[in-house]
C-alpha cells in the first residue's frame, strides 16, 4: 500500500469521547454499561482497551466506531460529531473513516476473499476495475495474493483475520477499530496479525483502537487504556 | 424426540388443513353456483377421504422429516456448540447427472407407444419425474443465473445489485426458495396451458360446420314440412336436412361413435367443413354408393385401425359392416364421429326424421333464429345461430376451465406462505451477516434495496425455472390426453408466460418485505453477536 502522502499531525485528536454513557435495560431494570467515559485519541497512536469481561470494553469500542449509540454523550470521529449523523452518513463513515476488525472475523461466506475485501469500495458505488492496484497492493500486505478466489471456508482463523484487515484497509480510513484481533487465534498467529497491525500503523500511520484480554497483544500499542465497571481507571 | 415432533406438525396440519380445505371448495360452490345462475351444488366428503387426507399428512410430514433428521444425527456436538456448521450448499456432480436423466427419462416415456391404463400413468409418472430432475437441476442454473444477473444488475442496480446477485450463490434458504416457485409455477403454467388448448380446440370444433342456423328437436319431428318451412323463412338463403345416429357401438370393441352423420352429396359440403386427413375427393368418392365409413383420427387410433379395416356396428337393423375409407380430426362428440352415406343410414339406422337442420341466412342469423323459434314454438323444435351456440359453449368451457385453474393458484398461494417462510428463515440466519455489512458501510436504504433485489431474482429463477418445468409436463400432457381417447393438440399462449414471470416476482417481492423491514431495525451489535 503506498504510504500515506501527508505527514500525520501527531497532535490531531482524531477520536474523542465526552462524558459518554452507555445504559442497558433488561426487563425492568438498567444496566449502565458506561459512565461517564471522557477520551481523547491521538492520530496515528496504537491504543489497547483492556478491563475485565463485563466492563464495557467492547461497548466502548461499538460507540466510538458508530455501531452503537450512546445513551447520552457525544462521539466524534475527525471532527465529525457522530449523533447528528443519520443512518447514512453514519454508513458512509463506516465505508470511508473507520474499519472494523472483529473477533470472529465476520467474513460475508458466500463470498471470495477479493470480494470480501472490495465489500467497502462496492458499497461506496465505486467502480471496482478502479480499485484493482489497491487490492493487489492491500493482498501483498497482508500475504493472501494465493488465496485470492478462496471463500472463507477455505482459509485458516488466521487468514480470516488477515481479510478482515485488509477489508478494514481498503478504503484507507483513518482509523481501524479491532475487538480482540486475536481472540480466536492461537498464539503464533495470533503474533502474525498483531505484527500486522503494528506495521500498518507505523508505516502508515493508522489509528488503532484495539480491546483486548491479552496484555502480550496490548504490548504491541503505545497506550493501553483501563476499564473498570464501566468507567476509564487508568491510561 | 424429533419424530414425534413430526408426526404432530402432521396431526396438526392435517387437522387445518382438512377444515380449510373444506371451506375452500365450499367456497368454489358457492362461486360456481352464482355462475350457473344460483343453481345449489352440493358438496358432499366421506369420513374416508377425510381420513384419508389426514394420514397423507402425518406420513408426509413425518418422512419428509426422515432425511433431515438422518442428517441432523450425524452432526458433531462441537459444530453445533461453535456455530461452525456449513450452511453453503455444496454442488455434487452426480446430483446434475442425475437431474438430466430423470429429465430424459420424462421426455421418453411417453414415446414407448405403451398402450392402456398403463400408459396413463407412465405419463403421469413422467410428469412427476420430470419436475423432479427440474427441481434437482435448480441450483446449477441458478449458478448461470447468476453469473448472467450480475453483469445484469451492474448496470440497472449498481453495487447493491452485484452483491444480490453474488449472495444468491450457493445460499440453500435462497435455493429453496427457488424450488418451491419451481414447483408452484410449473403446475400453474402447465394447467393454464392445458386449459387455454382445451378452450381453443373445443371452439375450433365448431368449424365443423358453415352453417349459420341450427336446428334441433327437443321433442318434436322433423321432417321434409319442418324443412319447407324453414326455406321459406325470411332470411333463410338455403337449408338441407342432415340425418345422424347418436351413441352407436362397434361390434367386439367396448367403443361407441357417438355421433354419425349422413353423408349426401348434394349439399354435404355446403353445410359441412371437414378436416379431412387424406385427400377429400378420394374419401369422399365412393362413400355414398358404398358401406364405406370417414372415422376421426382419434377413433382410429384409439382402435387401433387402419383405413381399409372393416368395422361392424351394430344398427337398428342389426350388424352392419362398414369399411374405413378415410379420417378426419374434431374435437365435436369429444373426437367420436363418423360419416357415412346417407342412404345406407337412413337404411341401417331406421331413419324417418333428420336429426338436425342446417341452414345459411342471408340476414342476421340471431334474428333468423330467433324468428324460427318463434315459428316453431308449440313443435317443440330449437332455433340458434351456429355462433350463439359457439358463444354458448366457450362460456361453458370457460366456466369448467376455472376450476381447472383454481387448483394450481391455490397450490401456488400455499407455496407463497412456505416462500415468506423462507425468507423470514433465511433473514434470522443472515442476521449477523446483515450486520457485518452495515458494519463495513451498508446503510438501511441500501440493505433494503439488496433484500428486494434478492427477492426479485429469486422470483425471476423460481419462474423460469418453473415454465421449464411446465414445459416437460405440456409435452407430456398430449400424451396423457390421446391415452385417455381426448388427443389434444397443445397451444401456447405468450400471456401465460408473462403471467408466471410476473406472479414470481410479486410473490417473492411481498414475501420479502417483512425481512426487509426487519433489517431496517436491526440491531448492529446484537446482530453480530446472534448466533
Amino acid at each position: 500500500m503506498e504510504a500515506l502522502q501527508r505527514q500525520p499531525d501527531l497532535n490531531e485528536v482524531i477520536i474523542e469521547a465526552k462524558e459518554l454513557n452507555k445504559t442497558y435495560k433488561l426487563g425492568t431494570e438498567s444496566v449502565d454499561i458506561l459512565k461517564n467515559i471522557n477520551l481523547k485519541i491521538k492520530r496515528g497512536e496504537f491504543v489497547s482497551i483492556m478491563g475485565p469481561s463485563g466492563s464495557g470494553k467492547s461497548t466502548l469500542l461499538y460507540l466510538l466506531g458508530g455501531l452503537d449509540k450512546p445513551t447520552s454523550g457525544s462521539v466524534k470521529i475527525s471532527g465529525k460529531e457522530l449523533s447528528v449523523m443519520n443512518d447514512k452518513a453514519q454508513s458512509i463513515m463506516r465505508r470511508r473513516d473507520v474499519g472494523f476488525v472483529f473477533q470472529f472475523y465476520n467474513l460475508i461466506p458466500n463470498l471470495n476473499v477479493e470480494e470480501n475485501i472490495m465489500l467497502p469500495i462496492l458499497l461506496d458505488g465505486k467502480k471496482l476495475k478502479d480499485y484493482k492496484e489497491k487490492l493487489e497492493n492491500i493482498l501483498e500486505i497482508v500475504s493472501l495474493k494465493d488465496r485470492r478466489k478462496h471463500t472463507p471456508r477455505e482459509l485458516s482463523g488466521g487468514q480470516q483475520q488477515r481479510v478482515a484487515i485488509a477489508r478494514a484497509l481498503i478504503n484507507e480510513p483513518d482509523v481501524i477499530l479491532a475487538d480482540e484481533p486475536i481472540g480466536n487465534l492461537d498464539s503464533k498467529t495470533g503474533r502474525e496479525v498483531m505484527e500486522l497491525l503494528r506495521k500498518i500503523n507505523l508505516e502508515n500511520g493508522k489509528t488503532i483502537v484495539q480491546v483486548t484480554h491479552s496484555p502480550d497483544s496490548a504490548k504491541y500499542g503505545q497506550k493501553i487504556i483501563y476499564v473498570r465497571d464501566g468507567r476509564v481507571v487508568e491510561e | 424426540m424429533l419424530i414425534c415432533e413430526s408426526i404432530i406438525y402432521g396431526i396438526i396440519g392435517g387437522i387445518i388443513g382438512i377444515v380449510v380445505g373444506i371451506g375452500i371448495v365450499k367456497l368454489a360452490a358457492i362461486g360456481l353456483s352464482s355462475q350457473a345462475g344460483g343453481i345449489d351444488i352440493n358438496i358432499n366428503y366421506s369420513t374416508n377421504q377425510i381420513a384419508i387426507a389426514f394420514i397423507f399428512a402425518v406420513s408426509v410430514s413425518t418422512f419428509s422429516a426422515i432425511i433431515p433428521i438422518i442428517k441432523v444425527s450425524k452432526l458433531s456436538v462441537k459444530d453445533v456448540v461453535l456455530n461452525t456448521i456449513d450452511t453453503v450448499q455444496r454442488k455434487k456432480i452426480w446430483k446434475f447427472i442425475l437431474a438430466l436423466v430423470l429429465i430424459l427419462i420424462a421426455l421418453i416415456l411417453p414415446r414407448l407407444s405403451i398402450k392402456g391404463g398403463i400408459a396413463i400413468l407412465l405419463d403421469l409418472i413422467g410428469m412427476v419425474i420430470g419436475t423432479i430432475g427440474v427441481v434437482i437441476i435448480v441450483p446449477y442454473f441458478t449458478r448461470l443465473f447468476v453469473i448472467i444477473l450480475e453483469k445484469l444488475y451492474a448496470l440497472i442496480f449498481r453495487n447493491e445489485g452485484i452483491l444480490a446477485a453474488k449472495n444468491l450463490r450457493n445460499n440453500k434458504n435462497i435455493l429453496n426458495n427457488i424450488s418451491l416457485l419451481t414447483i408452484g409455477i410449473s403446475a400453474l403454467f402447465m394447467l393454464n396451458i392445458v386449459s387455454f388448448s382445451l378452450g381453443k380446440e373445443l371452439v375450433k370444433a365448431y368449424e365443423i360446420s358453415k352453417c349459420d342456423v341450427f336446428i334441433s328437436s327437443n321433442g318434436g319431428v322433423l321432417n321434409n314440412d319442418i324443412l319447407s318451412r324453414v326455406r321459406n323463412t325470411d332470411g333463410i338463403s338455403e337449408a338441407a336436412g342432415m340425418y345422424s345416429a347418436n351413441s352407436t357401438k362397434i361390434e367386439d370393441t367396448n367403443s361407441n361413435i357417438m355421433g354419425i352423420y349422413g353423408y349426401n352429396p348434394k349439399y354435404f359440403n355446403d353445410f359441412m367443413n371437414v378436416n379431412f386427413l387424406q385427400n377429400r375427393d378420394n374419401v369422399l368418392k365412393n362413400l355414398y354408393d358404398n358401406r364405406e365409413i370417414v372415422i376421426t383420427e382419434s377413433v382410429r387410433q384409439s382402435l387401433n385401425l387402419n383405413i381399409g379395416d372393416v368395422i361392424t356396428l351394430k344398427t337398428a337393423n342389426g350388424d352392419r359392416d362398414y369399411k374405413i375409407s378415410g379420417t378426419f380430426s374434431t374435437l365435436m362428440y369429444n373426437g367420436s364421429m363418423a360419416i357415412v352415406s346417407e342412404k345406407y343410414l337412413k337404411q341401417d339406422f331406421k331413419l324417418n326424421q333428420y336429426g338436425s337442420i342446417f341452414a345459411a341466412t342471408n340476414k342476421d342469423p340471431d334474428e333468423v333464429a330467433d324468428n324460427l323459434s318463434k315459428q316453431f314454438k308449440g313443435n317443440q323444435i330449437n332455433a340458434i345461430s351456429w355462433r350463439s351456440m359457439e358463444e354458448q359453449n366457450a362460456k361453458q368451457i370457460n366456466q369448467m376451465l376455472m376450476i381447472i385453474k383454481i387448483f394450481p393458484v391455490v397450490s401456488l398461494v400455499i407455496g407463497a406462505f412456505g416462500v415468506l417462510n423462507n425468507f423470514i428463515i433465511s433473514f434470522m440466519e443472515r442476521k449477523r451477516q446483515l450486520a457485518v455489512l452495515a458494519s463495513v458501510g451498508m446503510s438501511k436504504i441500501q440493505t433494503i434495496k439488496m433484500l428486494f433485489i434478492e427477492a426479485f431474482s429469486v422470483g425471476i429463477i423460481g419462474a423460469v425455472m418453473g415454465i421449464f418445468g411446465g414445459l416437460i409436463s405440456t409435452y407430456i400432457m398430449p400424451f396423457v390426453l390421446k391415452s385417455a381417447n381426448f388427443p389434444m393438440p397443445v397451444h401456447y399462449e405468450a400471456q401465460i408466460f408473462i403471467t408466471c414471470l410476473i406472479l414470481g416476482m410479486i410473490i417473492t417481492l411481498i414475501s420479502s418485505i417483512i425481512p426487509a423491514l426487519k433489517s431496517s431495525k436491526l440491531n448492529i451489535i446484537e446482530a453480530i453477536k446472534y448466533e
